[in-house]
């Protein structure tokens, strides 16, 4: 295995190489980096023009001028954007800060809905949920990227805003959502025609409902959860969580599981006044500290399975903080909408941040990123989910169909347990393979969503750099995206050997 | 992967599958299967009328089309503001002048976006074929050499995975100008080829260990004949299925060039060129934007469920073919008969 990954990484310097010396000669021939000068008329024009030519060495031919370039590369200088002077390294670094807040948050959403819808739909395989999402997911694939950013832009962020101004929904619309939702949620439950109808209209009747009373109320203006509500998702999450992890037949696991939903609705108060002195690291220390929290309620309960314990307690810890951050956080949206910056109009369509709202503490900044990354996220989100629910469908369905599943269920194991343990967990392993390759991938930046939504990213960083031919940049670019990209094929090659070992490692 | 599990799970779908292919040939098989999977055979209904459409409508080359306007011309009456004249009358649709509108100076946008699709359409066809072909080679030689050819290959194709498009087309927009499609679709061929080259390659690892390999060549056919002459024809379902696929990526992917500017270039019109050129109008004239994209979607999900046709057609084992309630119940009825015997 050692000497596996050894080879592999001395042919990807190879490789690297071979790909940075061809992407130079590209770049270098892309178009004409003096061409602002020759179009001056400044009257040292040619002087200019002979200094720029000197410090990029534009005399000298792309294929030997590419080693002046790895020469100061070896030694750690990318060199310098030639119109601002600016060092390649920072240039990048920031960049990647952005791209990684941006395609991050929207990758992880991504392949969690991706994977969840997957599974229900490989699960209700030919049914009409089944038929309806490969139908969404074809389209959603089929999809070009700069249309989706351009008509978010144009209807997500005007019309939300304009609802935001008189934020009433009519109780047409009340029907309408409470009905799709109805006949969404039956559809993806699968079972007898009388559990589908009764569950399907319960959930369109809460959904019309709470919508009806958060628009009553007044909520979208001022948004918040209370206590009330935070300890219902809490009993929501906790019964969903030991569900899935252990069954609700694990008794420890369940107490474990509602313990800890008292203790964070408990928290509720204090943590009020905590969250006004948290911010950044801090808030992350009490995230791992709520987490820590519901593995010792696990531990403490004791007995042969309380590892399994542990882990439900941990993950419900884990939400119940989340639900406290969101219920603080909306707690400021008032005040956020109401600055003179965003002056009612919260949804941005342009930029990563307001650049009046900087330094104005923890809370407003965070939402002012989310109102900036929301309209990017979601038209990310809904480019890339269509291939992770296509491939996770295709590996449950191979999985659900094998041997050994059929074994386990003659063995009688509860379809929970046949379902998460033996099919999930196999099913996983060639989404898990990918992941490290989309991820490297991810650093290089959504070029088109970042164009279209202002967005200081990689990808924005390269396109620019290219329209102005400026050949250190894109080398700097390369650099960065290609070792990773490198690196992510071996890590998926690693994977998959340590996963799945019926693979072995030729070497 | 389907190829690491060679038993392709239990009973129904093997046995009914023998059953319907019995003395069939290959291409008679898929051919069924693929009949019977509906929403591909829509596809390939919609996508043959939307390309006579295309073609037929403002002709293609020297030969004049239907359609009464040309994308070049500029009609001075500006019909309804501009706005589109497709209109539904009763059972029936009417054209009027401009049924998708008029741009700013009064050219239609009917005529403009046939014409975007057109050059859309050739960039494709020209890429899938040269992907194809290359990606073929270069699979087929590194997965029947292995050693030190596939290692070299292989190593070539990383750089290629590495190498971004869109420098490329910047090149050729600087270099030759970027107003040439069929240009245009050679240089993104000779790009997009690694994903179908190792899709090849992994196909041919495993076919080159079988016997009709070694009877191929104890009968002595050389190299050649049993790469592309025996070897191949197995490994058909895999290059179809990837090249339909490929095609839809490069409907995309030549609109995504195009928008940003280092694609198809004006005076030439692509789908994508155009939704670039009207995105600032967005809020006063939106169909300049709504009906390019209406056909790049319309190409690229048609195409897309083709492909995922031929793969259910090619590969039973897959079993995605929708069935129709009878095929269900009768699978129903010989598991339990078998469950009972």
């Amino acid at each position: 295995m050692l000497r596996f990954i050894t080879r592999r990484m001395l042919t990807a310097v190879g490789v690297l190489f071979a790909a940075t010396y061809l992407f130079f000669i590209l770049a270098a021939n892309a178009g004409d980096p003096l061409e602002d000068l020759r179009a001056s008329s400044q009257p040292n024009r040619d002087e200019l023009i002979a200094t720029r030519t000197a410090e990029l060495h534009l005399d000298v031919n792309p294929f030997i001028r590419y080693f002046y370039w790895l020469a100061a590369a070896l030694q750690g200088d990318l060199g310098q954007d030639y119109r601002t002077g600016q060092d390649v390294t920072t240039m990048v670094g920031d960049a990647m800060g952005q791209t990684i807040k941006l395609v991050g948050f929207a990758s992880v959403a991504a392949i969690v809905l991706g994977v969840l819808i997957g599974i229900i739909s490989a699960l209700r395989q030919y049914s009409g949920f089944d038929y309806g999402i490969t139908l969404m997911t074809f389209l959603l694939y089929s999809l070009p990227s700069f249309w989706v950013a351009v008509l978010l832009k144009q209807w997500g962020a005007i019309g939300f805003n304009d609802f935001l101004a008189d934020p009433v929904i009519p109780p047409i619309s009340l029907i309408i959502i409470g009905a799709v939702m109805g006949i969404v949620i039956g559809a993806a439950l699968g079972g007898e025609w009388k559990r589908r109808l009764m569950f399907g209209g319960i959930a369109g009747v809460l959904t019309a409902g709470i919508l009806g009373i958060m628009s009553a109320t007044g909520w979208f203006t001022d948004p918040g959860l209370g206590p009330v509500v935070i300890l219902a998702l809490g009993l929501g999450v906790a019964f969903v969580i030991v569900f899935l992890t252990t069954g609700l037949n694990n008794r420890k696991a369940l107490y474990t599981a509602l313990t800890v939903v008292a203790v964070g609705v408990a928290a509720y108060f204090p943590m009020q006044q905590a969250f006004l002195y948290t911010g950044g690291p801090a808030a992350i220390a009490t995230l791992l500290g709520f987490i820590a929290a519901g593995i010792g309620v696990g531990l403490l309960f004791g007995g042969q399975d309380r590892k399994l314990s542990a882990r439900a307690g941990g993950i419900v810890g884990g939400f119940m903080y989340a639900f406290l951050w969101l219920d603080f956080l909306m707690s400021q949206w008032e005040t956020y909408t109401n600055t003179s910056a965003v002056n009612g109009r919260p949804i941005a369509t342009v930029g990563s941040s307001t650049p009046e709202l900087s330094g104005s503490g923890y809370w407003i900044t965070t939402i002012d990123s989310f109102t900036h990354m929301v309209l990017p996220i979601s038209a990310l989100i809904l480019i890339s989910l269509a291939s992770y629910t296509r491939y996770m469908r295709g590996s449950m369905l191979e999985v659900m169909n094998l041997d050994y599943v059929r074994t386990a269920r003659a063995k009688g194991m509860p379809e929970r347990t046949v379902v998460m343990r033996h099919g999930f967990r196999n099913a996983l392993i060639p989404i898990a393979t990918l992941i490290p390759l989309d991820l490297a991938a991810l650093f290089g930046g959504a070029i088109i969503t970042e164009t279209v939504f202002g967005w200081n990213g990689m990808g924005r960083l390269f396109v620019d750099a290219l329209k102005t031919v400026n050949v250190n940049v894109l080398m700097g670019y390369f650099l960065v995206t290609g070792i990773l990209l490198l690196i992510g094929t071996i890590i998926a090659d690693v994977l998959y050997v340590i996963l799945d070992p019926r693979i072995r490692v030729e070497s | 992967m389907t190829s690491t599990n060679p038993n392709p799970g239990p009973g129904v779908a093997l046995t009914l599958a023998a059953n319907e292919t019995q003395g069939l040939s290959l291409g008679k098989i898929v051919w069924s299967r693929f009949v019977r999977h509906k929403a591909a055979m829509i596809s390939a209904i919609v996508l043959t009328v939307t390309v006579i459409v295309v073609l037929s409508s403002i002709g293609v080359g020297p030969i004049p089309g239907w359609w009464m306007w040309t994308p070049t011309d500029i009609d001075p009456t500006i019909v309804n503001g501009g706005k589109p004249t497709l209109a539904w009358e009763g059972l029936w649709f009417t054209l009027g002048d401009h049924p998708f509108g008029q741009d700013q100076i009064g050219r239609d946008v009917f005529a403009r976006t046939m014409r975007g699709a057109q050059v859309s359409l050739m960039v494709m066809v020209i890429m899938g074929i040269i992907a194809t072909v290359v990606g073929v080679l270069v699979g087929a030689i590194a997965g029947f050499y292995r050693g030190r050819t596939d290692n070299v290959l292989m190593r070539i194709t990383e750089v290629f995975i590495a190498i971004p498009a869109i420098v490329v087309t910047a090149v050729i927009g600087n270099k030759f100008g970027a107003d040439n499609p069929a240009l245009f679709g050679i240089v993104l061929g000779l790009l997009l080829w690694p994903g179908l080259a190792r899709l090849v390659r992994a196909d041919y690892l495993t076919l080159r260990e079988r016997e009709f390999v070694d009877a191929a060549r104890v009968a002595g056919a050389n190299d050649r004949t049993i790469m592309f002459g025996h070897i191949l024809p197995n490994a058909i379902g895999v290059v179809i299925v990837n090249a339909t696929l490929l095609m839809a990526t490069a409907t995309i992917l030549e609109a995504a060039l195009s928008f940003l500017g280092f694609g198809i270039q004006p005076p030439n019109v692509s789908l994508g060129q155009l939704i670039n050129e009207y995105q600032t109008s967005f809020s006063t004239r939106p169909w300049l934007f709504w009906w390019p994209g209406f056909f790049i979607i319309v190409f690229a999900l048609t195409i897309n469920l083709i492909g995922d046709g031929l793969r259910d057609a090619f590969d039973p084992r897959q079993r995605r073919i929708p069935k129709t309630k009878e095929f269900k119940k009768q699978a129903v009825a010989k598991v339990e008969t078998e469950v009972a015997e």
